[in-house]
């Protein structure tokens, strides 16, 4: 008990020794800020490097949506029959995405330049309605044809002529001699 | 100006420099006569603890206005471990300024029970009284304060402290009756 009062006691004493600004010339106080400035800067270490890092790997996932708009519009039969100024605006599909995503694919790079001049200088969002009718059936009519193109040339194989070159039919025909008198059946 | 014993000078002058040994022997000096003291105004020894402690550290911060001449040293510590014994008890309980009386009846105490109790045994049976009356009787019948005085240390009125007083004598009585 006796030594349990002397350490409340002591406990007390030297907080108050180490509050009074007039004892021992501040010495506990300085020790605190250098605590809370390294817990700051850690703090914001982790913070850039997190910013940091999320900016770094952000950009690969951006290209999925587009490559998936690709495909939906290759596969979609009735898009160029649809008029587009009809249609209502569907956020889950936008059409201003089809221009961003023609680069990527086999369409020939005059349909693009003819349907990417108009986006190029104005902010996606804002050209939302006004540009995607007039965009979306271009691409989409183009890509046909050069896709057939290229199968055809990739599954046709190449003629082959049979036979010795030079050679004509007159070259393998017998003819019977004259001389023997017999019939040939 | 501190004047006191010889060999408590030394210890004076370095619990007035702050210096923690000298300050735990001159803690360890007066630890029995200051924990009698807070025994007093508390219930258990815990109370008694947080008293002590409160005490000593008031001890240590004003033992510069310590003035000799006015007094001892022990009646200087008394004074303070008293006044935080009353502090304590006013912490813990609130006094009933409804009930005030003017005159305090004494009531028939039977001296020979007293005798045959040991001085513990007493207080033990104080201890048992409600904190308020309890604060009221120590400082009366022990310490030895009139009403004037306890009223002005708890914050009350003459009367109410008379009526604990009172109150502290009838249940006293029950106890002892009791006891018997």
């Amino acid at each position: 008990m006796r030594d349990m009062i002397w350490d409340r006691i002591e406990a007390a004493l030297d907080a108050d020794d180490g509050t009074d600004p007039g004892d021992n010339g501040g010495v506990p106080t300085p020790s605190v800020p250098p605590a809370g400035i390294i817990t700051g800067g850690v703090l914001l270490l982790i913070i850039a490097g997190w910013w940091f890092f999320s900016n770094q790997t952000s950009p690969p996932q951006q290209p999925p949506f587009p490559l998936q708009q690709q495909t939906e519009k290759t596969t979609a039969p009735p898009l160029p029959t649809v008029s587009p100024g009809t249609r209502p605006i569907d956020p889950a599909l936008p059409a201003q995405q089809l221009p961003a995503a023609a680069p990527a694919t086999t369409v020939p790079q005059q349909a693009i330049a003819d349907s990417s001049n108009s986006i190029a200088a104005t902010p996606l969002n804002k050209t939302f309605n006004d540009t995607a009718p007039a965009i979306a059936p271009p691409p989409v009519v183009n890509l046909q044809p050069v896709v057939q193109k290229d199968v055809k040339k990739d599954s046709v194989p190449p003629v082959k002529r049979r036979g010795v070159q030079g050679l004509t039919p007159n070259d393998y025909r017998v003819v019977p001699k004259k001389d023997s008198g017999q019939k040939v059946q | 100006m501190i004047a006191t014993a010889p060999h408590i000078d030394p210890l004076l002058e370095g619990c007035l420099q702050a210096d923690r040994k000298a300050q735990k022997q001159f803690y360890l000096q007066y630890y029995q006569f200051a924990m009698t003291i807070a025994l007093r105004y508390s219930r258990d020894e815990m109370d008694a603890a947080d008293i002590m402690s409160h005490a000593f550290v008031k001890i240590f911060k004003s033992l510069k206005s310590y003035d000799s001449s006015k007094g001892s040293l022990h009646a200087w510590i008394k004074k303070i471990v008293v006044n935080e014994g009353l502090d304590h008890i006013k912490s813990r309980e609130r006094f009933s300024e409804t009930v005030e009386i003017e005159s305090v009846p004494e009531p028939e105490i039977r001296n020979e029970v007293l005798e045959q109790m040991g001085a513990d045994e007493i207080m033990k049976l104080v201890q048992k009284l409600p904190p308020a009356t309890h604060a009221v009787f120590v400082a009366y019948a022990v310490e030895g304060y009139n009403h004037r005085e306890i009223a002005e240390k708890l914050n009350i009125s003459e009367g109410t402290s008379k009526w604990h007083l009172s109150e502290a004598r009838s249940i006293l009585q029950k106890l002892l009756l009791k006891h018997t």
